[in-house]
C-alpha cells in the first residue's frame, strides 16, 4: 500500500468515527426527548 | 451561552435533573463551526501542509493522531476534575457526575481513535501495526481503564452511590494520563518524543506544520465541546425519563397495594362462613 492509502484511511476513519458517533448521539437524543411527556421536554425539543 | 448548572444535591425532581448545559442556539452554532473547521482542516492537512522530508506523506496522519491524543487527555482531565468536584462536599452535585460520564465516553472514543491512527501511521513508518512499546501499552491500558469506568457507571444503584463510586474510579484511572504522556521520556521507546517540542523545549517543527497542527487541535477541541454538550443533554434526559418511570412504578405498586387492602375483607367473610340471616 502507498503512504497516500494510509493517510486517506486514517483521515477517513477519523471523520467516520466522529460522524457516526455524532449521528448516533443525535438519534438517541431525539428518542429520549420523545419518551418524555410534553411538559417535561426541554425548550428546544 | 446560557448555563443551567445548579446544585441538585440529591433532588428527585425529574425536570430539574434534565437541565441543559448550553442553549440550543449555542450548540447549533458550535456544530456548524465544527463542520467548517473540519473541512478547512482537511484542506490544510492534505493539501497545504508541506511533505515531510523523512516520512513523506505518511506524516500527514500527525494532524489527526496528535489532536485525538490531546482530546483523550482533555476528556479524562475533565472527568477527573468533575469527579473531584462531586466528591468535594461543598460542590457535590449530580450535574458534575453526569458531565464526568459524558466526557469519559468521548475520551474513550478518542483514545480508541488515537490507538487506531497510531497503528495506521506505524505500519508505513515503523513497518508494524503494533509493538509492545511503553507509549502504546500505557495508552491501551488507559483505554481499558476508562472502558471499565463506563461499565461501572452502568451498574444500577442509587444515583448518589453510583456517582461516588464512579468518581473514585475516575480519580484512580486518571493517574495513567501522566504516565502515558511521560512514557516516551521515562523509557526508551520506539515512539518518538514530543512532536512540537523536544527535551530542550525548542520547537522541532516547521512553522506551517505547527500552525496546521494548532488548527487541528482547536478543531478537535470544538468537536469535543459539541459532543460533550450533546452527551450531557442526553444523560440528563435519560435520567429524567428513568426517574419518571420509577415514580410511575411506585404509584402503580401503591395503588395495587391499596386495592388489595380494600378487597381483603371479602375472603375473610367467606372463610368465617356466616350463614345469611344468622346472629352476629
Amino acid at each position: 500500500m502507498t503512504d497516500a492509502a494510509y493517510v486517506i484511511g486514517g483521515w477517513g476513519l477519523t471523520a467516520g468515527a466522529i460522524g457516526v458517533y455524532a449521528l448516533l448521539l443525535q438519534r438517541r437524543l431525539r428518542r429520549a426527548v420523545r419518551s418524555l411527556p410534553p411538559e417535561e421536554r426541554p425548550p428546544w425539543a | 451561552m446560557t448555563t443551567s448548572v445548579s446544585p441538585v444535591r440529591g433532588s428527585r425532581d425529574a425536570s430539574a435533573r434534565s437541565g441543559l448545559l448550553a442553549s440550543r442556539r449555542f450548540v447549533s452554532v458550535l456544530g456548524w463551526s465544527c463542520l467548517v473547521s473540519m473541512a478547512l482542516l482537511v484542506w490544510l492537512g492534505l493539501s497545504v501542509a508541506p511533505t515531510d522530508a523523512v516520512q513523506k506523506d505518511a506524516q500527514r496522519l500527525m494532524y489527526v493522531h496528535v489532536p485525538a491524543a490531546w482530546l483523550a487527555y482533555l476528556a479524562f482531565g475533565v472527568t477527573a476534575a468533575c469527579s473531584a468536584l462531586y466528591l468535594w462536599p461543598r460542590t457535590r452535585s449530580l450535574h458534575y457526575d453526569r458531565l464526568a460520564g459524558a466526557s469519559a465516553e468521548i475520551g474513550v472514543l478518542f483514545t480508541a481513535l488515537t490507538l487506531a491512527l497510531g497503528s495506521i501511521w506505524g505500519r508505513p513508518v515503523w513497518g508494524t501495526w503494533w509493538t509492545w512499546d511503553a507509549r502504546l501499552v500505557t495508552t491501551a491500558i488507559l483505554f481499558f481503564l476508562y472502558l471499565g469506568y463506563l461499565a461501572l457507571r452502568r451498574v444500577p444503584d442509587d444515583p448518589q452511590v453510583r456517582a461516588r463510586r464512579s468518581a473514585i474510579a475516575a480519580l484512580v484511572a486518571v493517574v495513567d494520563v501522566p504516565i502515558v504522556h511521560f512514557s516516551v521520556s521515562w523509557w526508551r521507546t520506539l515512539h518518538q518524543e514530543g512532536t512540537v517540542f523536544g527535551e530542550d523545549r525548542d520547537a522541532q517543527l516547521d512553522a506551517t506544520m505547527a500552525w496546521i497542527l494548532l488548527w487541528a487541535v482547536v478543531t478537535f477541541t470544538l468537536v469535543y465541546l459539541f459532543l460533550v454538550l450533546r452527551r450531557y443533554d442526553l444523560a440528563g434526559i435519560e435520567e429524567a425519563a428513568d426517574e419518571r418511570q420509577l415514580e410511575r412504578a411506585i404509584v402503580e405498586r401503591r395503588s395495587e397495594a391499596a386495592s388489595s387492602v380494600v378487597a381483603a375483607p371479602e375472603p375473610v367473610s367467606v372463610a368465617v362462613g356466616a350463614a345469611p340471616g344468622s346472629a352476629p
